[in-house]
């Protein structure tokens, strides 16, 4: 078996029939085994918090009770029910992808942030990604989708100007960091930037932000680090709503600069995006 | 007399093939409507939401059928003004000999227009509770949880209160409980809004209210109110519900169940019990 540190998660792996690969990440363990006609996925609660060193193993067990005996805290996947989706033949190519999440994500700042009147700063956000896994029958053939499963689930909100008219979304609370230097180094959660321009002559009270993550796009830096696209709102006067923009990150050619890991899931539609920028802050 | 017998020859087959021609008309009249139904169905699928396609496809089918029917007394040759004043004047006795039915027709039209509830709405009505599968003219079908068929007349409907369950996408479920009066209520509070938060069908917005309802006869009364999306409502309740329960068992909180106290002569002082041998 081997087992390793992460250090890309995401990619293309070799996976022979019958063999299982896992993401052990916090409290959670993906796992996916290959069986001729099938693919089986595992998304469970571990015994054992690995917070500080998520890992990925990739053995060849033919049974899940001798995958988990490699480690006594380990969650044994013989005690859950996988999901199954049936093929006509699985491949040895399985590609793993890195996802933006699948609905919007309103960010709430542990502590309510003021913006001061003519001043602009820029917000660091951790969100969390979702791990797409898809299987490739032949060499240059189109990839298809199994599964996809968020890493660390967050909970639902909702985000609206009433019970009766909103959007749901995930939610998740926010140190809302403003160096980006302090910002903790994670495989698992994409760092967005939102830069907030308040023009008026009155402070901005932000208790929340709807982050449109299904529109933005995922990068990887070199030093490993993951960035979305960034998002601009701009405050003109206490009058009018906040204007946003979605700006999108440059993909370099040079070696240090950003690679693009994952398209947005949903390309922006300005009409519908621009009629609904009132609803993406309280 | 040759003459006779040729002219009433000649009327009789007239009058034969008017019946003939009245038939045709309304089989075809009857295939059109039917057709233009289902045409008007596969077109407006995606545009239209259930109810208001079945409506359209009812007003066009009805409509087709009408004029039909208008063409075959033309046919037959009935005078129509004739026939529209019988018709009027047959209405007036039909209205007063079928009140009832009349005032179905006229709620349903009102329910048509109002649109409290569309089809694959969950609605509640008195004790009814179940899916709206049809909404006619006399009255609303309904197939409850227990799949049981209930045919509510849409008079009672106009009458009485309807609550429409899945109108919006999110609900609130308020779990009641009851904690014995020597426990401490922050505590609790605590625990509760912890029990809410690690649920992940529990909406972090709206926020879970905790509510003190008051001082009971047998415990503290305390409500939680938590949000759900209509889809996980039911689910979200009961696993609250079960969370609580082991959760309070875990951190040794009493769910006290009614308990009375019986007194003789003063108030304050219980019956004196004694064992004896």
């Amino acid at each position: 078996m081997q087992t390793r540190l992460v250090k890309d998660w995401w990619g293309t792996f070799t996976l022979a029939e019958n063999a299982l690969m896992s993401w052990h990440v916090g409290e959670r363990v993906i796992a996916i085994q290959r069986r001729a006609n099938e693919y089986r996925v595992w998304d469970v609660q571990a015994a054992i918090d690995t917070k500080a060193n998520p890992t990925v193993d990739v053995t060849s067990a033919d049974s899940l009770l001798s995958f988990s005996g490699c480690d006594p805290n380990f969650v044994s996947l013989a005690e859950f029910e996988p999901q199954r989706f049936l093929t006509q033949q699985t491949s040895q190519s399985l590609r793993v992808k890195p996802m933006m999440p699948d609905r919007a994500v309103v960010i709430k700042p542990r502590i309510p942030i003021s913006i001061l009147p003519k001043e602009s700063i820029s917000l660091y956000a951790h969100i969390p990604l979702w791990s797409a896994f898809f299987h490739i029958e032949k060499e240059g053939e189109r990839e298809k989708s199994i599964v996809d499963i968020p890493i660390a689930r967050p909970s639902d909100s909702w985000f609206g100007s009433s019970t009766m008219v909103g959007e749901l979304c995930y939610a998740i609370d926010s140190d809302a960091y403003t160096d980006k230097s302090t910002i903790p180094h994670s495989l698992f959660f994409a760092v967005t930037q939102i830069d907030i321009d308040n023009q008026s002559d009155s402070p901005l009270l932000v208790r929340r932000i709807k982050v449109p993550t299904t529109n933005l796009c995922l990068y990887q830096e070199t030093a490993g680090q993951l960035y979305s696209d960034n998002l601009v709102v701009i405050n003109e006067d206490e009058k009018s709503k906040p204007i946003f923009k979605v700006v999108k990150k440059e993909v370099g050619e040079q070696e240090d600069e950003l690679m693009q890991l994952s398209p947005a899931r949903e390309e922006l539609d300005l009409n519908v995006f621009f009629a609904s920028i009132k609803g993406f802050i309280e | 007399m040759n003459e006779i017998e040729v002219t009433s020859s000649l009327v009789e087959n007239t009058f034969w093939i008017s019946i003939a021609k009245a038939l045709f008309i309304l089989v075809a009249g009857y295939l059109i409507a039917r057709l233009a139904r289902n045409a008007v169905g596969r077109v407006f699928q995606s545009n239209l939401s259930a109810h208001a396609l079945i409506l359209f496809k009812r007003i066009v089918f009805y409509g087709v059928l009408i004029l039909t029917l208008v063409s075959i007394m033309r046919e037959l040759g009935f005078d129509l003004s004739v026939v529209l004043g019988a018709a009027g004047i047959l209405t007036v006795a039909i209205g007063f000999a079928s009140q009832t039915s009349a005032s179905n027709l006229i709620s349903g039209l009102f329910l048509t227009m109002e649109r409290p509830f569309s089809i694959g709405d969950v609605i509640k009505v008195g004790e009814t509770v179940g899916e709206v599968i049809s909404i006619d003219l006399l009255s609303v079908k309904v197939r409850t949880y227990d799949n049981l068929f209930v045919r509510l007349p849409n008079e009672s409907m106009i009458k009485t209160q309807v609550t429409t369950l899945t109108k919006f996408p999110i609900r609130r479920a308020d779990i009641k409980v009851g904690i014995a009066y020597k426990e401490d209520i922050e505590r609790v509070k605590v625990l509760l809004l912890d029990i809410a938060k690690v649920n992940p069908m529990c909406l972090e917005e709206p926020a879970p209210l905790f509510i003190l309802l008051g001082f009971g006869s047998s415990s503290v009364d305390i409500q939680l109110s938590v949000w759900a999306t209509r889809e996980n409502f039911l689910a979200l309740k009961n696993d609250m519900y079960q969370s609580i329960k082991k959760r309070f068992d875990e951190e040794g909180i009493e769910i006290p169940f009614p308990h009375i106290s019986l007194y003789s002569g003063e108030a304050s002082k219980a019956f004196d019990v004694r064992h004896v041998d």
